[in-house]
């Protein structure tokens, strides 16, 4: 008797123990993250934890999305130099010379002091016409001088910009920068020409890699302010068509993966911005749906969990808003669904990942907010809350009676 | 006599430094995971000051202080000392369409009528937060915070992600970009898809550049003055 009570005793807790395996083992879930690297811009909002409203239908999660890894070419002054002789067309001598006058103003010891020189009462009409105006870009004006500044290297004339980011090659090439500046004379052409005029250039430089397709345009707008706000025409004044790349079926989300063909007056090209490091190889999974132990084993590739819409959602309610935004109580998600991501070009990303993506209108006492907010789709990921990552340097304290001086108003500036 | 040339020599370097160098200030906010905000305040301000600007005060988190941006007509207000003691403001933290939104301990808004920029140095301030220039407060920020004199202010329609923006906008305007232009570029490299930036100016300040790069219009802009919004949407 005493031998099968304990026989029952060992059993059930033998079945307690196997109930308490299946509902914490992972189903061959990894459980390594190690090679998910890539970060989201995602920070605590200030009163930002809104009531949010589900205005659309969740989205389809597909069986398998694969985790892919990315890389950048190696960026070097060197190949700045030849970017920039391609695109601007100029030759590697100098383009210009710079008067024995002007040399002189640039090389005043005091770089503030040249500063001053510059305004001697210029209508802003006469802005760009002064020579002063010029001093600066004008100086640089041979590809000898195309300069690293840290985060990029990048060579500026008096017309043309470009330079290169050294984290993730990004490139902003403009063959006219006081164009950018300029109001139209006359309305730019349809966006079908535009459109038009952006591929040329686009196939013309070699700026799409496979995938890319056009997504889009963009007006540089601008609007009188009367005492109710905006009113009157709209103006547009530079076309921005854009380019962007889908992975498996999925847009490719965030700064990155973004072709941008600025045009002007008539449709000329202005110059471009391109943020799109290279998608390499599969180097993971990612699924709702658990592998089972014996397929993980038998399989090389890890398979992370993705959290289902529902998750996503519950989450997005329960963390709140993740940028710079401020006071807001309400918040409808007017569309909600997958993507990969791609970082804005000074961050370093090297695999790229699904995300959940959401869009609505956020609405606080102070008025009402278009919002984009992004949350990892891979459930390991999202074990961290966004505030207790990486905690920044200490500012510096500071005490109520910290001397200071007024300021004064800019001599040049006294009516 | 001596000593009496010496101590003038002083005065006047000083005074001279002072009344000569264009200035900036930052101020910030890095709390909240907000960590990317402290690099984008201290690269502005490394990249002005090597290009020869003078920074009048870098403030951050708990000591970012509303009065710094308050009018000093305004109960507590101090912008005669901070914000407008200098040419270029760069705010780097929270906003709403109603105010920026500086850290605890100090009161939490800058509004629009606590601010009244420009009266007595400042041109531009640059604002890198979410949704400051909606279209709710526009007219505020226009004709209340800046037509005294400020030249033009830079923020956003939408929200924003944070980003080393002050790094980028920097380079630009040391680059001889326009305030407006510089704006622009950084958030089309910088922001996603679907977020707009604005800039409000007016019609004569719309081309300012740093005042060593080219300049910016004179004389300052007067009140009555018709503003505009420049928008661009990634």
């Amino acid at each position: 008797m005493k031998i099968g009570k304990y026989s029952y005793l060992v059993l059930g807790l033998a079945t307690l123990l196997g109930l308490f395996a299946v509902a914490t083992q992972n189903f061959g879930f990894c459980t390594d993250a190690s090679i998910l690297t890539m970060e989201l811009s995602q920070k605590e909002g200030a009163n930002a934890k809104p009531t949010f409203t589900l205005q659309t239908s969740l989205p389809t999660v597909p069986e398998k999305l694969w985790i892919y890894s990315m890389s950048v070419p190696t960026v070097s002054i060197e190949s700045t130099k030849k970017l920039a002789e391609s695109r601007l067309k100029v030759a590697p001598t100098k383009l210009a010379e710079i008067s024995t006058p002007t040399l002189a103003k640039i090389n005043t010891p005091s770089g503030i002091s040249s500063s001053r020189l510059k305004t001697q009462a210029a209508p802003e009409s006469k802005l760009e016409a002064t020579p002063v105006a010029r001093l600066d870009t004008t100086k640089l004006q041979t590809l000898d001088q195309v300069v690293d500044l840290g985060t990029t290297i990048s060579l500026a004339t008096a017309e043309s910009y470009v330079s290169v980011d050294k984290t993730s090659a990004a490139e902003t090439v403009i063959l006219n920068v006081p164009s950018l500046a300029a109001s139209r004379k006359a309305a730019l052409p349809s966006e079908d020409v535009l459109k038009q005029k952006a591929d040329a250039y686009a196939a013309a430089n070699n700026l799409l890699p496979e995938g890319y397709q056009y997504s889009g345009m963009s007006y540089l707008t601008r609007q009188e302010i009367g005492q109710g706000g905006v009113q009157g025409p709209v103006e547009q004044i530079t076309g921005i068509a854009k380019y962007s790349r889908t992975i498996d079926g999925l847009v490719v989300e965030g700064p990155g993966s973004t072709i941008c063909v600025m045009l002007g007056e008539g449709g000329q090209p202005l110059g471009y911005t391109k943020v799109s490091r290279n998608i390499g190889a599969k180097i993971a999974e990612s699924s709702v749906k658990a592998p089972g132990l014996l397929k993980t084993m038998a399989t090389e590739e890890k398979t992370f969990e993705l959290l289902t819409p529902e998750e996503a959602f519950q989450m997005l309610q329960e963390r709140g808003m993740t940028t710079e935004i401020a006071d807001v109580n309400t918040a409808t998600v007017d569309k909600m669904y997958l993507a990969y991501y791609e970082a804005e070009p000074d961050k370093k990303q090297v695999e790229t990942e699904p995300v959940y993506v959401f869009e609505g209108t956020a609405t606080g006492p102070g008025g009402s907010v278009q919002y984009k907010e992004f949350m990892y789709a891979l459930r390991i990921k999202n074990a961290k809350a966004p505030f207790e990552m990486s905690s920044p340097a200490k500012a510096k304290e500071r005490k109520a009676d910290e001397p200071m001086t007024a300021g004064t108003k800019d001599p040049e500036l006294l009516r | 006599m001596k000593t009496v040339i010496l101590a003038a020599m002083i005065v006047l370097i000083m005074v001279t430094t002072d009344a000569v160098a264009s200035s900036f200030g930052v101020e910030y906010d890095s709390t909240g995971g907000l960590g990317i905000n402290y690099n984008s305040a201290y690269d502005f301000a490394s990249k002005l000051k090597a290009d020869g600007w003078t920074q009048k005060f870098l403030w951050g988190d708990a000591s970012a202080w509303e009065k710094d941006f308050k009018d000093v007509s305004k109960p507590g207000g101090q912008d005669n000392y901070y914000a407008d003691a200098v040419d270029v403001v760069f705010w780097e933290g929270h906003g709403a369409p109603d105010s920026l939104y500086v850290p605890p301990p100090d009161d939490h808004y800058v509004t629009y009528d606590d601010a009244i920029w420009g009266n007595l140095n400042l041109e531009w301030i640059l604002a890198h937060s979410c949704s400051v220039l909606a279209d709710d407060h526009l007219a505020d920020w226009a004709y209340i915070a800046c037509a005294q004199g400020a030249h033009g202010m830079c923020s956003h329609k939408t929200t924003v992600n944070a980003c080393n923006a002050g790094s980028r906008m920097a380079e630009l305007l040391v680059a001889g970009w326009t305030f407006k232009d510089a704006w622009f570029q950084q958030h089309i490299e910088k922001q996603y898809t679907g977020c707009t930036a604005r800039v409000i100016c007016t019609d004569a300040t719309k081309n300012d550049k740093l005042w060593n790069h080219g300049g910016m219009a004179v004389p300052d802009p007067m009140p009555g003055d018709l503003w505009y919004v420049w928008t661009l949407t990634k």
